[in-house]
């Protein structure tokens, strides 16, 4: 490769710090943050860099390398260890004696629930791989613990670690605390924004419970998955024939069979179920539950999309069906265990066999067990910077409104021991204003102490510890000169490619001579970032190879909007190399975690620099092999410019430039757009009362209110806005269609959800991305042969991964 | 099972115009027509738009207008100068430069039935401002179905080289190659673009040899089977592609090998300028791209605000405003600095007002009723079309206007529209002069003609590393737009808002890009505390950076997207210029605040 060494005789050359231990170490030292910003002046400035990147040798500081390209090592930081799973899990005592100054509550707590917890720590353990907790996880976890023992609900926990260090362990084992060691036990859900994240974690979940099964405390334990079903093909995959695979549990829980579980017809407790089994070993998954399960059961731990909760609480039609999942008192069948509210029973008594309210389960029991209450005790939000803009503020109305049904179901208060008040955690949010957005999500407030960052601020470097020489991930950074950047792109994946698996397929070989892991690079991954360009990269890398090698090549793109049975599919397939180049966008980058991936070719510098590090922290994961990013610069992008320029300024200190992202608790046009969906949740909390339920009809709703309509006004505007400036102007806006509501309801005299859910009414958003935008229509008048060239040998038509389209869910 | 294809507005326009190309289900098709059951807009917005727009097609017309009449005049002086020849028996006089080969005068004067523009006989007549009537004008909104075809139809066998053009109304029951029978035909997507006219051909084997040239092939030659060797008759013509992806060393070649060898290389014949007199030959070599190349052509978009169904410029917005506030309407806003016989909002206290005119604010008030109109009326080639050995300056390049397939108008057009409020900041010029250092016996607009005359006429490589007083001005209020737009989408929680920069008024306004409500501007400006609230903000955003960057950077000047930065391009004289360039913060920061010193 060219480059110029120019070595200093006699003298140094004033370098910057350039390598990120040594900047990591000089920002760290600085606490002042004017002297923080002469620093950063200094680092950015120091060396003016154009037409080149110059690096200061590490091993000879008088020498510099000036080259065309920049290459970038981020070492791994280490969580620093906690204490070991073996002692925390022999007795009380040698618990008790790991938290940092136990109050009276938790040990009264880890004394009594002794056995759920051991049995929840020993289950992490087992599932996950590890004997020792890392310091930062045994944070979260006792912070946890105190906050079930005392029954606050309020703190809401930050964990802050970097990309696979463990946060889902941290995740978990909270929920399965949370959910299970209280008085009475309740759910807890956790929250992922995509369905790739959500189907990912619901594996993980079912390897987690089926350790929690294995231990006498926690052997009922269940888990479940609930997500948009509006699309076809999901609802075709959720119930599949007797024997045809169900990919999304995963590998078998029991004995880690590769083969997909197949579908079994469940008899018994399991009667009107299609249950997941492995061929190998006859375990049968009876204990997760899928979207249409959830609500019968009332699982333990769930993973769910936020639309979806969304819907379920607030959209759905059949209101009876869901208020189980929010804290309403239900009774299970005394034979398959489904859940019916009790409020329904008290409607309709003479409603107590099963299949009078399970329809479709064909259970001949009845549904006299004694009466539960399972309200969400714990959420925990992973990914949080996806959740931003009018999504961060639908969410904070839809979180607040969740808590007040809560409430109004369970008629108990948020706070205390049996308390339906949710406590929140969440993960680190890669952007700026991390606590401005978790203030608006949660309506917590930093400055009453009500968000406890772990670590704490200005602590990091005691809990992650660089290693050297380690390197995560390395970053190379080209600029394409007399050739356009896609030309570029392609060229260097179609080089990887040949090197790595063409004829002339040399660099294993190479490889093998400096580690034994060499074919840790061998799964290619090009990351764009326009949805348009997936289709043409995809067809153009297939073309080129072929016009060159005269091969096909296998070229998949992957992104949010493909047809949500594919994306799992299709990742499984690359990562078994039955695809030969994946590119994907956006969809890979939020927490996937995809063991194999460390080789990366990115079209330009992403849009954010939270994006960046996000999507190159997918690489190299794992302690075993770092990763490799290539990232093809675009000249005439400003952004990669300015990268360009002051290459190591910028990589050894990425968070600094992390986004500050819109977030908002309180919006005035959200307000309206969200006035219905928290209006109909707590009309229906308030007919659902269990004291004296009624029917969320005109004259239940009328009956209900009981003539307190100004406070339910006045409380309806507090769930809208959080903001005292705004609330004169949510008050107006909310007595005017509480009005416009009850004059529709006492005219029609049907019921809330026939009017609010009608095909004609606007009263309900069904997405916290708001309302759907415009969408025009694309046809092709040549359908013949667009069909042909889809199916060139007359079978069924190829996947439509590259189709450009904004439909989803 | 298909979903149904969908896309938004704005990608219709940018992206999926007529002749633009699509991928539908995977495949390449191009875009025939983009209809809408609800038919030409008549609102009394769309005739500004219609009026506006009459201009811009003008000089795109007056454009073809040259080009059209240059051709005629060559064809004039070339067959007086082969008439006078044959009379006297005089050699023809050699071209310095480009020497159009015998056959070629052939083809011009028989212009293919592909060919469509420019090539007639007859004299160009001067263009006319088009009429309102002349444009039609469709909403592109969920009643619209933008119609494709697959594109190109070409299909090879990597095996043996066969190719031939599907035909959609015969398609073949497998695309087994019926030649070698050995291999899977695949779509070839490569196709010819030409970099001046954006003329666009698939790829078709020359026909019989006429002169030096041969007579270009037509699609219909080799529509559903191969094309028949023209020189022996006996073998049919292959592609040969030599396991090269470089298109310039593919050849046609014969099955028999009879010595129909060619490399493939196409001339646009659609807009040609023969030789003629001194003046040399103008043909432009097509480029060779695949079909789906994302700036092979390059939509002609046109952006404008409207208010009372009047363009929008600092007056009317100004008129607007005035008139909410005299008829009291509600959440009516107008602070009015400059003039002090205006009385400001009265929710402005002594210290809010200081805190605006410390930022050289003028006036900012609400307006209501603003349309944002996003219109494409037609396509020219982009930089992927141009070929190595043909630069086509980008004021030589050659707009193809949409038309009307019914033949009703002349011009068809496609909008999209939103509407909303507006929060407008005036900035005062003198003041924004003096705190940037500038000639301030200038006027601003002035400046910024200087300073747009430097943008047009360089490289956008150079303007990425312009800093110091170079461009000061417009850098400084591109800023300013920045951070205004920054603060404001962080104090209302969303990104629904975007700015527009009129540089020589200084005037920066926030618009809804969709219908908010009161959750737009109305909240932002919130009675006024919210206005000082986000100048105050926006002055903070500019007066450091955390990173400690010299003049902008992606921490404190950029916008988060790229689409949120939109240049007044027609201000700047400029064809295009990338998101996030031409940013001064301390340039910004002195407008901002009286106190900075940078």
């Amino acid at each position: 490769m060219p480059h110029l060494l120019v070595t200093t005789l006699g003298g140094m050359p004033d370098f910057p710090p350039q390598q990120y231990a040594e900047a990591k170490a000089g920002l760290i030292s600085l606490a002042d943050e004017d002297a923080r910003r002469l620093e950063s002046t200094r680092r950015l400035y120091a060396v003016r860099q154009s037409g080149c990147i110059a690096t200061r040798s590490p091993a000879e500081p008088n020498t510099v390398v000036l080259t065309t390209f920049g290459v970038f090592d981020t070492p791994r930081e280490m969580p620093a260890p906690g204490p070991e799973l073996a002692a925390l899990t022999t007795s009380p005592a040698s618990l008790l004696a790991e938290i940092n100054i136990p109050t009276e509550e938790v040990r009264a707590l880890v004394t009594n629930r002794w056995t759920v917890i051991q049995a929840v720590l020993r289950a992490a353990g087992s599932a996950f791989g590890f004997t020792r907790l890392h310091r930062f996880q045994w944070d979260a976890i006792q912070a946890n613990l105190k906050f079930v023992a005392s029954g606050a609900h309020r703190p809401v926990t930050v964990v802050r670690a970097p990309t696979s260090a463990g946060k889902t362990v941290v995740f978990l084992v909270n929920a399965a605390v949370s959910a299970l060691c209280p008085q009475e036990p309740g759910s807890a859900v956790l929250v992922f924004p995509t369905r790739l994240l959500n189907e990912d974690m619901f594996r993980r979940l079912t390897a987690f419970v089926y350790a929690l099964r294995t231990h006498e405390s926690t052997a009922t334990a269940t888990g479940g998955l609930l997500m948009g079903t509006s699309d076809p093909l999901y609802r075709v995959l959720l119930a599949p024939d007797e024997g045809e695979p169900m990919h999304h549990f995963g590998r078998c829980p029991a004995c880690n069979n590769h083969a997909p579980l197949t579908a079994v017809i469940g008899t018994g407790a399991s009667v009107g179920r299609i249950l997941p089994a492995c061929s190998a070993c006859g375990h049968r998954v009876d204990y997760m539950f899928t979207t249409f399960e959830v609500e019968p059961f009332l699982p333990d731990i769930v993973i769910a999309t936020p639309d979806k909760l969304l819907y379920e609480a607030t959209v759905q039609k059949h209101e009876t069906y869901r208020i189980g999942l929010f804290g309403a008192p239900v009774r299970r069948c005394t034979l398959c265990g489904r859940a019916c509210p009790d409020v329904h029973l008290q409607l309709k008594p003479d409603a107590m066999r099963c299949q009078q309210f399970h329809r479709n389960a064909g259970c001949p029991g009845t549904t006299r067990g004694p009466i539960e209450v399972r309200p969400i005790r714990y959420m925990g939000f992973d990914e949080v910077h996806s959740l931003y803009g009018v999504t961060a503020t639908y969410l904070s109305m839809f979180l607040a409104s969740l808590q007040a049904l809560q409430v109004f179901l369970s008629q108990r208060r948020e706070g205390g021991q049996n308390g339906v008040g949710i406590r929140f955690e969440t993960a680190t949010a890669t952007i700026s204003n991390e606590t401005e957005l978790i203030e608006a999500l949660t309506r917590r407030r930093q400055s009453v102490g009500e968000i406890l960052l772990i670590p704490a601020e200005g602590q990091a470097h005691d809990y992650f510890q660089i290693v050297n020489p380690s390197v995560r991930h390395r970053v190379l950074v080209t600029l394409p000169t007399r050739t356009s950047s896609k030309r570029a792109f392609i060229q260097s994946i179609l080089n990887a490619y040949e090197h790595l698996h063409g004829q002339r397929a040399d660099l294993e070989p190479r490889l093998a001579s400096m580690t034994p892991h060499s074919q840790d690079w061998r799964f290619l991954l090009g990351y764009l970032f326009k949805k348009q360009e997936g289709a043409d990269m995809r067809r153009a890398l297939r073309d080129m190879y072929r016009n060159t090698v005269g091969d096909d090549l296998r070229v998949e793109f992957l992104s949010g909007e493909a047809p949500k049975d594919q994306i799992s599919n299709i990742l499984t397939r690359a990562l078994q190399g039955e695809i030969d180049i994946l590119l994907a966008n956006l969809v890979i980058s939020l927490g996937v975690d995809i063991h194999g991936l460390n080789h990366m070719v990115m079209l330009g510098m992403t849009q954010s620099f939270t994006e960046f590090v996000q999507t190159a922290g997918r690489t190299g994961r794992g302690l075993r092999s770092s990763g490799h990013v290539h990232v093809i610069l675009q000249p005439f992008n400003p952004r990669d410019a300015y990268v360009y320029r002051h290459f190591h300024a910028v990589l050894s200190d990425v968070s600094g430039y992390y986004d500050v992202l819109p977030v908002k608790s309180t919006n005035l046009f959200c307000a309206g757009e969200m006035f219905g969906n928290i209006v109909k949740a707590t009309l229906v909390g308030l007919c659902f009362r269990p004291q004296r339920p009624r029917w969320p009809n005109a004259i239940g709703v009328r009956d209900a209110l009981g003539g307190r309509d100004a406070q339910i006004r006045g409380g309806l505007a507090g769930l809208l806005c959080d903001d005292p400036q705004l609330l004169a102007d949510t008050r107006d806006l909310v007595d005017t269609r509480f009005r416009a509501l009850m004059d529709q309801l006492s005219q029609q005299n049907a019921f809330l959800s026939a009017i609010m859910t009608a095909p004609t009414s606007d009263w309900l958003i069904r997405s916290l991305r708001g309302r759907p935008g415009n969408v025009v229509r694309v046809t092709c008048a040549d359908d013949a042969l667009l069909a042909r060239l889809r199916a060139p040998e007359g079978g069924q038509p190829e996947d439509e991964l590259g189709d450009d389209t904004l439909v989803s869910n | 099972m298909s979903r149904p294809q969908s896309i938004s507005p704005l990608q219709v326009l940018y992206q999926a115009f007529p002749d633009a190309v699509r991928f539908v289900h995977g495949q390449i098709t191009r875009v025939r027509t983009i209809v809408s059951s609800r038919g030409d807009r008549e609102d009394p917005l769309s005739g500004l738009v219609r009026r506006s727009l009459a201009r811009r097609i003008l000089v795109e017309l007056q454009r073809r207008y040259q080009h059209d009449t240059d051709l005629a005049a060559r064809r004039v002086l070339r067959r007086n100068a082969a008439g006078s020849s044959a009379a006297v028996g005089a050699l023809p006089q050699p071209e310095p430069d480009f020497v159009l080969p015998d056959g070629f005068d052939a083809f011009l004067e028989n212009p293919s039935a592909e060919s469509t523009g420019g090539t007639d006989n007859s004299t160009p007549s001067q263009p006319q401002l088009p009429a309102e009537g002349d444009i039609s004008l469709i909403e592109v909104d969920e009643d619209a179905i933008v119609r494709t075809r697959v594109f190109p139809r070409t299909v090879h066998c990597q095996r043996c080289g066969h190719f031939f053009l599907l035909d959609p109304s015969n398609v073949p029951s497998t695309l087994g190659c019926p030649c070698c029978r050995q291999s899977m035909l695949r779509v070839e997507p490569i196709i010819f673009v030409c970099g001046r006219c954006g003329d666009m051909r698939e790829l078709v084997p020359p026909l019989e040899r006429r002169g030096d040239m041969r007579r270009p092939g037509m699609a219909e030659h080799a529509l559903g089977a191969a094309t028949v060797c023209p020189d022996c008759g006996r073998g049919h013509v292959h592609l040969e592609k030599h396991g090269t992806n470089q298109v310039a060393q593919w050849e046609w070649r014969c099955t028999a090998r009879c010595g129909y060898q060619i490399v493939l290389q196409q001339r646009c014949l659609r807009c040609a300028l023969p030789s003629a007199g001194d003046a040399q030959g103008s043909v432009i070599f097509m480029n060779a791209v695949p079909a789906s190349a994302p700036n092979a052509l390059q939509s002609l978009v046109h952006q404008e605000m409207y208010v009372n169904n009047r363009p929008v410029d600092p007056v009317t917005l100004h008129a607007a405003a005035r008139e909410a506030v005299t008829r009291r309407m509600s959440d009516a806003f107008l602070v009015d600095i400059a003039d002090r016989e205006q009385a400001p909002a009265d929710s402005l206290d002594n210290e809010a007002l200081a805190t605006l005119r410390n930022a050289c604010i003028a006036r900012a008030f609400l307006v209501g009723g603003v349309s944002a109109v996003t219109v494409a009326y037609g396509y020219k080639p982009g930089n992927a079309a141009a070929h190595p050995q043909s630069r086509v300056a980008p004021d030589e390049r050659l707009a193809t206007l949409f038309g009307d397939p019914e033949g009703y108008s002349r011009f068809r057009a496609f909008s999209h529209s939103t509407i909303g409020s507006a929060l407008v900041l005036q900035f005062d010029p003198v003041r924004v002069l003096e705190r940037l250092g500038l000639d301030s016996t200038s006027t601003l607009e002035d400046v910024l003609a200087q300073e747009s005359a430097s943008i047009s006429s360089r490289e956008v490589r150079d303007l990425l590393t312009t800093e110091g007083q170079s461009i000061r001005a417009y850098r400084a209020l591109h800023a300013v737009e920045h951070a205004l737009l920054n603060a404001a989408m962080r104090q209302i929680g969303s990104e629904t808002l975007g700015a527009r920069l009129f540089p020589a008024t200084a005037t920066v306004v926030l618009f809804e890009k969709s219908s908010v409500g009161r959750g737009g501007v109305i909240q932002l400006v919130n009675g006024g505390a919210g206005l000082v609230q986000l100048v105050e903000a926006a002055r903070d955003l500019t007066l450091g950076c955390a990173q400690g960057c010299a003049d902008g950077c992606p921490t404190c000047a950029y916008v988060a997207r790229d689409q949120y930065c939109v240049h007044p391009l027609d201000e700047l004289g400029a064809a295009w210029l990338p998101a996030n360039i031409l940013l001064s913060r301390r340039g910004a920061a002195a407008i901002l605040s009286e106190e900075y010193t940078s």
